[in-house]
C-alpha cells in the first residue's frame, strides 16, 4: 500500500514540475517582453488614433506566484494641439496588475491583488474650441442597439487589493471654460470587494499640491487634500454607503457618514451626517480668493469653527433633503475697519434645521453668541424660524454690558459729548422680515432692561452725573394708558442726578421715576402721541440769579401730533403737583404749598393752527416776597383759565377770548410804605369776554373793610368798538376809615411824578414847565355803562361817623355819575350826587347836589370848608340846620377852574339857632343896641343863594333873635368883597349897608330895604318876584332829596 | 324955617331931576323881543338868546366853544324893563340859578342891562 501511495506521489509530483516547467517555458519564451511587447503596440494602434509608445510589457508569474502579474513600462501617449502645455496627454512610468488566476478559473471571480500605477504624467487639455487632446481613442461608427438589459456582473466576484497610485501628476486646462487644475505628488490606495452587487472599498487619496484656477481666480494654489473614503456600494440597489468618510482640504477635515441612494424613478435618497471639526477660521478666510473681493477689505476674523450636521431626505428636480446643523465658534475674534470695534472672545453656539422643501419649517437655533470689546461684552440667544422664507420670524434675546465711553465711536464726530459708566442690560426681541424691511416696530415684541450704577455725561459745557439708573422698555406697551399709546412703555428709574451746565446752571434730581409710553414714532402714521407719568422725591435747580426747589414733584402729561399738518398744534394734556415748590429770582421769592396744575391744549376746531387753551391751577398756600417792597401770602388760591385764539382779534384779549375762574382765599398783603396789612379774605370772579362776574371779593385795609360783587357785560363788543361796556356792582363795606386811607394815599405818586419829571429833565432836556404843564386829567372812559352799588354802614371821616352810606356810582358813556349817595352822619342825614365828566381833556366837568338834612352848622362848615367861602356869616351861627346845594363848572386839563362856567344854588334852612358872639357880630349888635347875653338864640333862618361865576348872590333871609328881627341879603364876591344890607324890621325899621372886605368893612346905615319882604301883605312886584325866585330855587334843590 | 323947607325941597326936586336924567343915560330900548334873538358878544363872553326862551353862554377865554355852551331860561319884560336869566343847573335839571337885570338898552345891535348891585354889562350882537 505504501509502494501505491508513493507510486501516485512521484507521479503527481512528476506531473507538477511537467506543468511548472511548462508554465516557465511559456512565460520565459512565448510571453517574453520582446515577444509581448510587439503585440502589444500593435494591439494598442487599433484603439490609439494618436502617437504614443509603449516602452515594455511583461507578464509575470513567478515573483507574483500564485497570482499572474502584468507590468508595463513608459507608456506615453501625445496629441499635439496648439496652446496645449505639452504635446503629452499621458505618460506612465510603470503599471503593475496581479490577477488571481485560480480565482478566477474556479470560482469565476476577479481578484486582482494589486495594481499599481507609478509616475503618471497627464496633461489634458481642451482648447477654446472645444477640441480636446484626450479625443485620441478610435470611435465606434456602427450603430448599435441601446443596452436595455438589467445591469449584472460578468463575474461572481471582484475583489481589488492594494491598489495603488503613486507619484501621479496632472494638469487639466479647459480654455473654453476658463478652468484649470493641477495635482502633483498624488498617492493614492484603494481596496475593493465587489460581491453580490455590492461593492466595499476603502479609498485613501493624497494631493500635497493641487492647484484650481477659474477664469482669473485661483481657488485653490498648492493646497493639499486628503480623501479617506470607506464605502459601500450597492449597486442593486444603487445605494452607497459611506463610513466616516474623510475629505481634509489643507487642515480642514470633513467627514461624512452616512447613505446616498438612488431610486429607480431617479430621486437620490440622503442620509448623511457630515462634520467639521476645529476649523481655524483665519487660514480658512485666507483660502478664499482674494480677487472673489467676497470678504470686506480689511476684515480680520479668526476663531476654532466646529461643524456638524446631517443631510436626509429626497433629492430630485422637485424636493430637496433636510440639512441640520450645530456649529461651534470658539475662540474667536473679528475686526473689520468699517466696524469701530474689535470682537474678541467671540462665541457661536447655533443649530439649523433647513428644509427647503418646506420653507417656513426651516429654523436656526443661537444657543450662544457672545463677543466681547474693551470692557463691554455683548450675548445673543434666541431663534430663528421660517429661515428660508421671505419672512423669517426673530425671537432673540440679547444681554449686554458696556462701557459708556467705548460707544463714543458711534457718535457724531462733531458731537462734543463723552460718556463715563458701565451699562448692564438685556434686550429680547421677536419680530418678523417683513417687519424689520418696513421698520415695523409697532408690531415687534421687544422688552428690554439697563441699569447703570453712576453715569457721567459730559456734552459742550453740561455735565449730568447720576446714580444708580435703570431703564426700562416694552415694545407693544401691555398697559397703555389709552389706545393711542400701545406702541411702546418706557420706564426710568433714577436714584438721583446732578445736571450742570458752566457756572450759571445747576440741577440736582432726587429719586426718580419716569414712565413714557408712545405711539409708533417710527411709522408714517399721522398722529404721534405721548403719555408721561413722573414723579420725583424732589428737584432743585437754578440759572444765574434764578431758583427753584420742588418738594415731590408728581405729573402726568398726553401730546398728540398731527404729523401731517406741520401748522396743527399738538394736543396737550398735563398735570403737574407737588407738596411744595419755593423760587427766587433776584429779589423776587415764592413758596407755594401743594400747587397743582392742569394744563389742556389743542388747535380749535375751526382752524388747528390755533390754540385752544385750559389751564386750571391750585394750590393750599402761597408766599411771595419781592424784595422789602411787596410781601403777600394766601391759603388757598385756585385759578382755571381756559382760552382760544382768534388771530382776527383786535387785540391780545380778543386774540385770546379767555375765560377765568379765580377763586383766592385768606389773602394778606404787605408793601413798603404802606403801614398796613392788606387782607384779603375770599377773591372769587369769573371773566369772558362777554361777562366778568365777581362772585365775591372781600379786601381788609386798616380799619376798613370792603366787598365788591356783580358782573360786567358785554367785554368784547366793547374792545372792539361795537358796543357798551355794561355792568352792575355792589361794593359793601361795613366800616370805611377815610381818614386812614386818606393818610394812606396822601401824596402818593408825587415823589415819582417829581422824579420822572427830573428824568425827562435830564434825558429829553425839555423844560420842566412844560413837561409838568401837559395836561392828563382822568378821562372817564367811554362806551361804558357801570353801576356800583353802594352801601357802606359806617364811614370815619375826620370826626364824624357816617353811617348807612348807600347809592349808585355810575359810569355812563364818558360820564361818571354819584347818584344820591345817601348816608347818616351825627344824626344828620346826608345825601350826594356827583357827577363828572370828560368831553375833552381841557374840558371837564364837575357837578354836585348834595343834601344835609338835620346837621349842625358847626359840623357842615368842617365838612365843606368852602362853605364858609360863599357865606362866611354861616361861621357867626350854632345850632341844626338844612342844607341843600347845587354847583356845577368846568374844569381845565389840570383842574383849574373856569369861573365863567362856575353855577350854583344854595339853600339853608336853621331852626333854634345860636348866633356866635364875635367882633363882627359886636359891631353890629352895639350898633344895632342888642342886649348883651351870653347866648344869643335865633329862632330861624332860611336863607337861600346863588352862585354865578364868581357872584354870590344871597337873597333876603330873616333872622329873627331877642327882640330883634331882622333880614339879611347881598352880594358876596368869590375875592371876598361883598355888598349886604342888613333891614332891622324889630322893634323899629332901621338898616346898614355892610360893604368891602374883612379887612375894610364899612358899615354904614341905610334905608330899610328889605321891610316888605316879609310881609306878604305888603310886597309889591319886586318883592314878590324875589320870594319867587326863592322859591324856585329851593324848590329846584329839593327836587332830588330822597325821603325817608 | 320955611325957607330951609324950599331949599331942601328944591335940592330934592333937583335930586330926583338928575336921577331920572340920570335912568335916561342908559340908553335907547325898542320894545321889541325878537331883537334880543340871536348871539351877542363882549370881548371873549358870548350870548344867544333863543326864541324858545332859551339860551345859551360861553367865553371863549376859558376854552367854551358854542356847541359846550350852558343853558339858560331867559324871560324879559318891557313892563318894568327887566331881563331874568334863569341858569339850568345840569346834575338837578332844575332852573336853579336866577340873576334879575335891569334892561338898558336894546336895539338891533346893542345889548345892555345891569344889576342892582351897580354892575352893568353891554353887548354887540353877533348876528
Amino acid at each position: 500500500m505504501k509502494k501505491v501511495w508513493k507510486i501516485i506521489g512521484w507521479t503527481l509530483l512528476s506531473l507538477f514540475v511537467v506543468v511548472l516547467l511548462a508554465a516557465s517555458i511559456a512565460v520565459w519564451i512565448v510571453f517574453s517582453p520582446q515577444k509581448l511587447t510587439p503585440i502589444v503596440r500593435n494591439y494598442a494602434a487599433g484603439y490609439v488614433t494618436c502617437p504614443y509608445e509603449i516602452g515594455n510589457v511583461e507578464l509575470t508569474f513567478f515573483s507574483t506566484f500564485p497570482n499572474f502579474g502584468l507590468r508595463i513600462d513608459r507608456v506615453l501617449l501625445q496629441n499635439p494641439l496648439s496652446a496645449a502645455p505639452s504635446d503629452t496627454v499621458a505618460y506612465v512610468d510603470k503599471l503593475v496588475a496581479e490577477i488571481n488566476l485560480r480565482e478566477l478559473w474556479k470560482n469565476n471571480s476577479i481578484v486582482l491583488n494589486g495594481l499599481q500605477l507609478d509616475g503618471l504624467r497627464a496633461n489634458v487639455f481642451v482648447a477654446a474650441d472645444g477640441t480636446a487632446n484626450y479625443d485620441i481613442f478610435v470611435t465606434d461608427t456602427v450603430a448599435s442597439e441601446p443596452d436595455t438589459a438589467a445591469f449584472s456582473l460578468p463575474f461572481e466576484v471582484i475583489e481589488l487589493q492594494e491598489i495603488a497610485l503613486r507619484d501621479i501628476q496632472a494638469t487639466y486646462t479647459d480654455l473654453s471654460s476658463q478652468m484649470s487644475v493641477a495635482v502633483s505628488g498624488v498617492e493614492a490606495d484603494m481596496e475593493l470587494d465587489l460581491r453580490d452587487n455590492v461593492a466595499k472599498s476603502l479609498l485613501a487619496l493624497s494631493v500635497p499640491d493641487l492647484s484650481f484656477r477659474m477664469d482669473s481666480t485661483d481657488y485653490l494654489q498648492h493646497a493639499s487634500l486628503v480623501l479617506n473614503v470607506p464605502f459601500e456600494a450597492d449597486l442593486g440597489d444603487m445605494r452607497l454607503l459611506l463610513q466616516k468618510a474623510s475629505v481634509m482640504l489643507n487642515d480642514y477635515v470633513l467627514v461624512l457618514d452616512g447613505s446616498a441612494a438612488m431610486s429607480e424613478n431617479g430621486d437620490i435618497l440622503l442620509d448623511m451626517a457630515y462634520s467639521c471639526k476645529d476649523w481655524p477660521v483665519e487660514p480658512l478666510l485666507a483660502m478664499v480668493p482674494a480677487g472673489l473681493e467676497i470678504l470686506p477689505e480689511g476684515l480680520d476674523a479668526a476663531g476654532m469653527l466646529n461643524l456638524s450636521g446631517q443631510v436626509s431626505g429626497t433629492f430630485n428636480d422637485s424636493l430637496m433633503p433636510l440639512v441640520t446643523a450645530d456649529v461651534l465658534l470658539d475662540e474667536g475674534r473679528f475686526s473689520m475697519p468699517e466696524i469701530p470695534y474689535r470682537l474678541s472672545d467671540l462665541q457661536l453656539d447655533l443649530q439649523a434645521h433647513v428644509d427647503l422643501n418646506r420653507a417656513d419649517s426651516a429654523w436656526v437655533r443661537l444657543n450662544a453668541v457672545a463677543a466681547k470689546t474693551g470692557r463691554s461684552s455683548v450675548e445673543l440667544s434666541g431663534r430663528v424660524d421660517k429661515l428660508l422664507s421671505d419672512n423669517m420670524l426673530f425671537d432673540l434675546q440679547c444681554k449686554a454690558r458696556l462701557n459708556l465711553p467705548e460707544l463714543q465711536p458711534l457718535l457724531p464726530e462733531d458731537m462734543d459729548l463723552s460718556m463715563q459708566g458701565m451699562l448692564d442690560g438685556w434686550l429680547t426681541a421677536a419680530f418678523s422680515m417683513k417687519q424689520l424691511e418696513k421698520m415695523d416696530v409697532g408690531h415687534m415684541r421687544i422688552n428690554g432692561k439697563f441699569t447703570t450704577n453712576s453715569l457721567a455725561v459730559v456734552y459742550d459745557s453740561l455735565q449730568v452725573n447720576t446714580g444708580k439708573t435703570g431703564l426700562e422698555l416694552t415694545i407693544p406697551n401691555r398697559k397703555p394708558a389709552n389706545k393711542y399709546v400701545g406702541f411702546a412703555d418706557v420706564q426710568l428709574a433714577c436714584n438721583g442726578l446732578d445736571m450742570k451746565q458752566g457756572a450759571a446752571m445747576a440741577a440736582v434730581l432726587q429719586k426718580s421715576q419716569i414712565n413714557v409710553q408712545l405711539s409708533d414714532v417710527l411709522s408714517d402714521r399721522r398722529y404721534l402721541s405721548a403719555v408721561c407719568d413722573f414723579g420725583l422725591d424732589g428737584l432743585a435747580a437754578n440759572m444765574d440769579d434764578i431758583s427753584a426747589e420742588l418738594q415731590a414733584p408728581k405729573g402726568h402729561a398726553f401730546v398728540r401730533m398731527d404729523m401731517q399738518d406741520s401748522t396743527a398744534l399738538p394736543v396737550v394734556s398735563a398735570n403737574l403737583a407737588m407738596t411744595e415748590l419755593k423760587g427766587k429770582m433776584d429779589t423776587v421769592s415764592a413758596r407755594i404749598e401743594n400747587p397743582s396744575l392742569n394744563v389742556n391744549m389743542t388747535g380749535t376746531r375751526q382752524d388747528k393752527s390755533q390754540p385752544r387753551l385750559r389751564v386750571d391751577y391750585g394750590c393750599t398756600a402761597l408766599q411771595a416776597r419781592m424784595g422789602n417792597f411787596v410781601q403777600a401770602e394766601t391759603n388757598n388760591l385756585g385759578l382755571v383759565a381756559n382760552a382760544y385764539y382768534n388771530a382776527a382779534g383786535e387785540n391780545l384779549l380778543l386774540q385770546w377770548n379767555p375765560r377765568l375762574n379765580v377763586d383766592l382765599q385768606a389773602g394778606k398783603i404787605n408793601m413798603a410804605g404802606f403801614p398796613e396789612t392788606i387782607i384779603i379774605p375770599d377773591i372769587k370772579f369769573n371773566f369772558n369776554n362777554r361777562r366778568f362776574a365777581i362772585d365775591d371779593s372781600r379786601i381788609v385795609l386798616g380799619n376798613s373793610d370792603f366787598q365788591l360783587k356783580g358782573e360786567i357785560h358785554n367785554i368784547a363788543d366793547w374792545l372792539a368798538d361795537k358796543g357798551l361796556l355794561t355792568g352792575e356792582l355792589d361794593f359793601v363795606s361795613n366800616m370805611t376809615d377815610v381818614n386812614q386811607l386818606m393818610e394812606w394815599t396822601s401824596g402818593l405818586g408825587s415823589e415819582t411824578d417829581s422824579l420822572e419829571v427830573e428824568t425827562a429833565q435830564a434825558v429829553d432836556a425839555v423844560p420842566a414847565d412844560d413837561a409838568a404843564s401837559e395836561p392828563n386829567p382822568y378821562m372817564v372812559p367811554k362806551g361804558v355803562d357801570l353801576v356800583l352799588h353802594t352801601n357802606i354802614k359806617e364811614a370815619l371821616v375826620g370826626k364824624q361817623v357816617v353811617r348807612n352810606l348807600g347809592g349808585n356810582l355810575y359810569v355812563e358813556d364818558g360820564t361818571l355819575i354819584l347818584e344820591e349817595m345817601g348816608f347818616v352822619c351825627n344824626a344828620a342825614r346826608l345825601q350826594l350826587t356827583a357827577m363828572y365828566k370828560t368831553p375833552r381833556k381841557n374840558h371837564l366837568y364837575l357837578g354836585l347836589d348834595y343834601h344835609m338834612m338835620d346837621i349842625h352848622i358847626e359840623e357842615l362848615i368842617d365838612m365843606i370848608p368852602e362853605v364858609d367861602s360863599i357865606l362866611p356869616m354861616l361861621r357867626s351861627f350854632k345850632g341844626l340846620a338844612e342844607f341843600h346845594i347845587a354847583a356845577e363848572t368846568y374844569l381845565d386839563g389840570n383842574y383849574n377852574l373856569k369861573k365863567s362856567t362856575l353855577r350854583g344854588a344854595s339853600s339853608i334852612r336853621g331852626y333854634d339857632l345860636v348866633l356866635m358872639d364875635g367882633e363882627t357880630f359886636s359891631e353890629i349888635a352895639k350898633l344895632l343896641m342888642f342886649k348883651k347875653k351870653t347866648e344869643n338864640k335865633v329862632d330861624s333862618i332860611s336863607a337861600d343863594l346863588t352862585v354865578f361865576r364868581n357872584e354870590v348872590d344871597i337873597y333876603p333871609f330873616l333872622v329873627t333873635m331877642d327882640k330883634y328881627q331882622a333880614a339879611v341879603g347881598g352880594r358876596h364876591n368869590l375875592d371876598m368883597t361883598f355888598d349886604y344890607h342888613i333891614s332891622l324890621l324889630r322893634p323899629l325899621r332901621i338898616g346898614v349897608d355892610v360893604k368891602g372886605n374883612f379887612d375894610d368893612m364899612r358899615i354904614r346905615p341905610a334905608k330899610c330895604k328889605y321891610a316888605e319882604d316879609f310881609k306878604p301883605a305888603e310886597r309889591k312886584e319886586v318883592e314878590t318876584q324875589r320870594m319867587q325866585l326863592r322859591q324856585l330855587i329851593y324848590n329846584s334843590l329839593i327836587r332830588n332829596v330822597k325821603t325817608e | 324955617m320955611k325957607r330951609f323947607v324950599y331949599v331942601l325941597l328944591a335940592c330934592v326936586l333937583v335930586a330926583c331931576t338928575f336921577t331920572s336924567c340920570d335912568l335916561g343915560l342908559g340908553g335907547e330900548i325898542i320894545e321889541d323881543e325878537s331883537l334880543i334873538i340871536g348871539k351877542w358878544r363882549s370881548d371873549t363872553e358870548y350870548w344867544r338868546y333863543d326864541s324858545n326862551g332859551y339860551g345859551a353862554t360861553w367865553d371863549t377865554a376859558d376854552d367854551v366853544t358854542e356847541e359846550e355852551a350852558q343853558r339858560f331860561r331867559w324871560e324879559l319884560s318891557f313892563t318894568d324893563s327887566s331881563l331874568t336869566h334863569i341858569h339850568i343847573i345840569e346834575i338837578t335839571g332844575g332852573e336853579s340859578v336866577p340873576k334879575v337885570y335891569t334892561l338898558t338898552t336894546l336895539t338891533e345891535t346893542q345889548l345892555a342891562y345891569k344889576d342892582d348891585f351897580g354892575n352893568s354889562y353891554s353887548f354887540t350882537k353877533v348876528n
